[in-house]
């Protein structure tokens, strides 16, 4: 009987394939909108994945999201350090300043101070393109990524043509931060940041002579606990002897995701495509399998007069709205991996499909068909068998 | 659920039955008595409206009478279940109906194992049971056919093959020849004959076409809701050759 639903639903092929787009437009547009969002949350967090030895990350407790710039006094790097159980613990500056760029333009960027000695919070000796890490260590040196040096510091050919063509900025040339000199010695892969500014990487001792004067200008604090220590032991301890917030990464990127999903406004604005997503959904497969369902009564009531019982009929609906899921969910996640696919390069898009989306959206997939399904159960429930002989 | 053991494979004393409520109240049946043998084919004639199709829908335990008694092989709808009556009916009425009513996206196979799917049987013993049914009606070189490929007279011959599959008692046709020629017509009555009139089962074959009334053992004339006469074709048919 299984076997007989799917064919009396596959062989109808016009209604099978609306019931089949309309699911997978859904599908679509639920992935496609998730993915985006997902890879957003993913942007507002990147620091914490690509600095994996920093277990525990230091800042002001009022702190709503990494890269929510409070800084602390310096001499709290030194707190830190004399708490029991810590093994290293490195100041982090991120910053907000003005470049002035070798054609005279002016652009925004964000600075990265990583520690002078250690160096932990640059790039990875891997992403760097041009020059070497260890380049920073020259006087006035900075490093940008790829995406800096191509599009927000590229500079004019002719610097007194304002119609002039644009050429990538290159090491060795200097620009202007707050008015001091810093000169490019190293090129790295692209980093992607939620704000599409420049990123500008440069020890720490120098970022803050970079920054205009404040007495609190340490933005984080990096450490990692002595071996046999956990992190979540000693975060109680920090807490206590700083009355600062301390973290484990997780919890950093939990903290930031909350930020944005909740006070940020963009679980509600992706919530409602979600939610337009699954209108579309319902209104569309719904229409669609109500119809399929109403054309195919007679039949129902036939296999009813014959002897299947109404719950087998319904088993029979829900199979068949089951199938449509599946394949709609399934188009729906293709083409939303090409959309991927098609976006991997991009450096100002990140598009994620993590496995929470994986198996969520064919869940709600499934409650849509299964929704649309329901809204033409009743009559098959109802049905009379001796509809047959009229 | 109580059966007796009975000569008759339908008994219906006093049937009534009424659609609608109030001034919109239509009186289907008015007293309906009426039986048929194991082993006859009873041709219920009559107007349209006259309630031969409310009586087989009774008859076929696929409609509740309002009043009377009606048993079929000693059994009364009336005291089964719901699911007692659908399983019931699943294994001793077989269906034959006016428009063929074949599902359009089966083969004429799969549409004639449909009965012995919702009897239980595993799959590819009913397509194997259906093809030899098929073959009995003439339509073995047709088993893997759309129903749309097929002509009228197949696809009734289907529908019939679809009726006997499961061996049932009891077979309710619907004007099973009204969609076809008058020599398709004959050609499926022949094959009625053939293969599903039989000493233990029954057909009751709801009719218009006079064509066909000499198929019939007996023939139940019915009007506004009750049997008007009974003419037994075999005394009648013995008495001409006389």
């Amino acid at each position: 009987m299984n076997l007989l639903a799917i064919k009396m639903l596959v062989g109808n092929r016009a209604q099978y394939l609306g019931i089949v787009s309309g699911l997978t437009f859904a599908s679509l547009l639920i992935i496609q909108q998730m993915g985006i969002f997902f890879g957003f949350l993913s942007l507002t967090s990147t620091a914490l994945g690509r600095i994996p030895s920093a277990e525990i990350w230091i800042a002001d407790p009022d702190i709503r999201f990494v890269g929510d710039n409070r800084p602390m006094l310096d001499n709290m790097l030194l707190r830190v350090r004399s708490v029991p159980g810590v093994a290293w613990a490195v100041p982090y500056y991120n910053g907000m300043l003005r470049a002035r760029l070798p054609d005279g333009r002016g652009e925004s960027c964000v600075v990265l101070g990583i520690d002078d000695s250690s160096m932990i919070g640059g790039p990875h000796p891997s992403e760097m393109i041009e020059g070497k890490l260890e380049n920073l260590k020259r006087a006035d040196s900075i490093i940008i990524d790829q995406r800096t040096a191509t599009t927000m510091f590229r500079v004019r050919v002719n610097p007194e043509d304002p119609d002039s063509e644009f050429r990538p900025i290159t090491v060795g040339e200097t620009i202007e931060l707050n008015d001091r000199r810093a000169t490019i010695v190293g090129i790295c892969k692209t980093l992607l940041q939620l704000q599409g500014e420049a990123t500008v990487f440069t020890l720490y001792n120098r970022a803050v002579q970079y920054s205009p004067f404040e007495r609190r200008r340490l933005s984080y604090i990096l450490a990692a606990p002595n071996e046999g220590v956990t992190a979540e032991s000693l975060l109680p301890r920090i807490r206590q002897a700083t009355g600062m917030l301390a973290a484990t990464p997780k919890q950093m990127e939990e903290k930031t995701w909350a930020f944005f999903i909740f006070e940020g406004g963009f679980g509600v604005f992706f919530g409602i495509t979600v939610v337009f997503g699954v209108i579309i959904g319902v209104g569309i497969a719904g229409q669609m399998f109500y119809s399929f369902v109403s054309g195919n009564l007679r039949y129902f009531a036939i296999l009813k007069a014959m002897g299947s019982s109404g719950r087998r009929l319904v088993w029979m609906v829900i199979l068949q709205a089951t199938l449509c899921g599946v394949m709609g969910w399934a188009l729906g996640m293709g083409l939303a991996s090409l959309f991927g696919y098609m976006v991997r390069d991009s450096d100002q898009l990140l598009f994620e499909i993590p496995p929470i989306l994986f198996g969520g959206s064919l869940l709600l997939i499934l409650t849509i068909s299964w929704l649309s399904a329901m809204l033409s159960m009743r009559t098959v429930i109802k049905l009379d068998p001796a509809e047959v002989f009229k | 659920m109580t059966a007796t053991k009975t000569q008759y494979a339908v008994e219906c004393k006093a049937v009534t039955k009424a659609y609608g409520k109030g001034n919109s109240k239509v009186q289907a049946l008015r007293g309906v008595d009426v039986s048929i043998g194991v082993g006859e084919l009873l041709m219920l004639v009559g107007p349209s409206g006259c309630g031969k199709t409310t009586l087989i829908s009774v008859i076929a335990g696929i409609l509740d009478r309002d009043g009377g008694d009606c048993r079929v092989f000693g059994h009364d709808y009336m005291e089964m279940s719901g699911r007692e009556r659908t399983r019931w009916r699943g294994q001793t009425i077989g269906f034959v109906f006016q428009s063929f009513n074949l599902l359009p996206t089966l083969s004429a196979a799969e549409n004639v194992s449909v009965p012995l799917l919702i009897n239980g049987v595993p799959r590819s013993k009913a397509i194997s049971k259906a093809k030899d049914v098929l073959a009995r009606v003439g339509l073995g070189d047709r088993s893997r056919s759309l129903p749309s490929q097929l002509s009228g007279g197949q696809q009734q011959r289907v529908a019939i093959a679809r009726a006997l599959v499961h061996e049932p008692k009891l077979i309710v046709c619907d004007e099973p020849t009204s969609a076809l020629d008058h020599e398709t017509g004959h050609k499926v009555m022949d094959l009625f004959k053939e293969v599903a009139v039989g000493e233990d089962r029954a057909l009751v074959v709801v009719t218009h076409d006079q064509r066909i009334f000499e198929f019939a053992d007996r023939i139940a004339r019915m009007d506004d809701g009750h049997i008007e006469s009974v003419e037994d074709r075999r005394t009648s048919v013995a008495a001409s050759d006389i």
